[in-house]
């Protein structure tokens, strides 16, 4: 086996698979009409690919889908319920430590005072929230 | 895709029902445990549904739940450690074409004896017919280790077959 012998050789996977560039393939093409060793190579990689399509097709029945369905639809809710619950709670946990604050600066602020900061900062958390779970990333 | 996204069950179900059985035929060839595909399908599918807004329109949206999938995968697998060892896998039951069935049942076993990283390769590549960038971008490596670990799959693959007759 030359150095073609290897170059075409670590090639040919790439070209069976479709991801040879013209030129490759037409060094490839050209090289097995002469080699008999390289289209020996290409003879096996093509046994090896028809055994692995000779596998039967992974079938799913509409049963199997339902099922799947009704797990998804319920984790979907467990998820949103969740959601709403950690939302409502840290929302509340922050305007809570927020007022807290505020009347241990100033006690004599008057009671619509306290309330009307702390309503106007609970309007800028919603965004803030909605914001977050857009950009979330699920890749993780 | 927007009626999804606004939440809409309707939508959602539909786009579940087109989503669920490719992914769950590539988790089964992946992961050679049916349960643990199903597992693996429901929770990637849950994710993505949850997450559609994060869906960018410039990728594939199969190749994005494919990639939720593989990193579900990934973290059972970190967690668990659940694999399918050779002696544990399981024989075929007994169907309508016993020579199917076995040709089968031995393609499954040679693809459990690759290591998972070569396996997943092996199969965005041959089963589904991703391009190498493509695979690249979803297992978040180089084109040049996706090109490797293909070639080191396929070569593993050939000299098992050999050695067990199957070529």
């Amino acid at each position: 086996m030359n150095a073609r012998c290897e170059e075409v050789q670590d090639l040919l996977i790439d070209q069976a698979y479709g991801e040879q560039d013209p030129a490759g393939c037409a060094l490839c093409r050209a090289h097995l009409l002469s080699c008999r060793s390289c289209r020996d190579a290409a003879d096996r990689l093509d046994a090896v690919r028809s055994l692995l399509d000779r596998a039967a097709p992974s079938l799913c029945s509409p049963c199997t889908v339902n099922e799947a369905w009704y797990k998804v639809k319920a984790g979907l809710a467990a998820r949103r319920r969740r959601e709403v619950i950690v939302f409502a709670g840290v929302a509340a946990g922050l305007l809570a430590a927020f007022w807290a604050g505020l009347a241990a600066i100033d006690p004599r602020l008057p009671i619509y005072v306290q309330l009307g900061v702390v309503l106007n900062l609970s309007l800028f958390y919603l965004p803030i929230h909605l914001l977050r779970r857009r950009e979330e990333c699920t890749c993780g | 895709m927007n009626r999804a996204r606004r939440g809409d069950s309707l939508a959602l179900e539909e786009l579940f029902r087109r989503i669920y059985p490719g992914l769950r035929g590539f988790l089964v060839r992946l992961t050679l445990d049916d349960d643990l595909a199903d597992e693996i399908a429901q929770e990637a599918c849950c994710r993505a549904l949850t997450h559609l807004g994060s869906y960018s329109p410039q990728a594939r949206f199969s190749t994005w739940v494919t990639a939720i999938a593989l990193n579900v995968w990934r973290n059972m697998r970190r967690h668990a450690g659940r694999t399918v060892p050779l002696d544990e896998f399981p024989e075929p039951a007994a169907t309508d074409d016993p020579a199917g069935q076995t040709v089968d049942h031995e393609v499954r076993s040679l693809l459990a004896v690759l290591p998972p990283e070569k396996r997943v390769v092996v199969v965005l590549k041959h089963y589904e017919g991703w391009t190498y960038d493509e695979i690249a971008g979803m297992l978040h490596c180089p084109v040049g280790t996706v090109r490797s670990r293909l070639h080191d799959g396929i070569a593993v693959l050939r000299r098992e077959a050999q050695r067990r007759g199957l070529l």
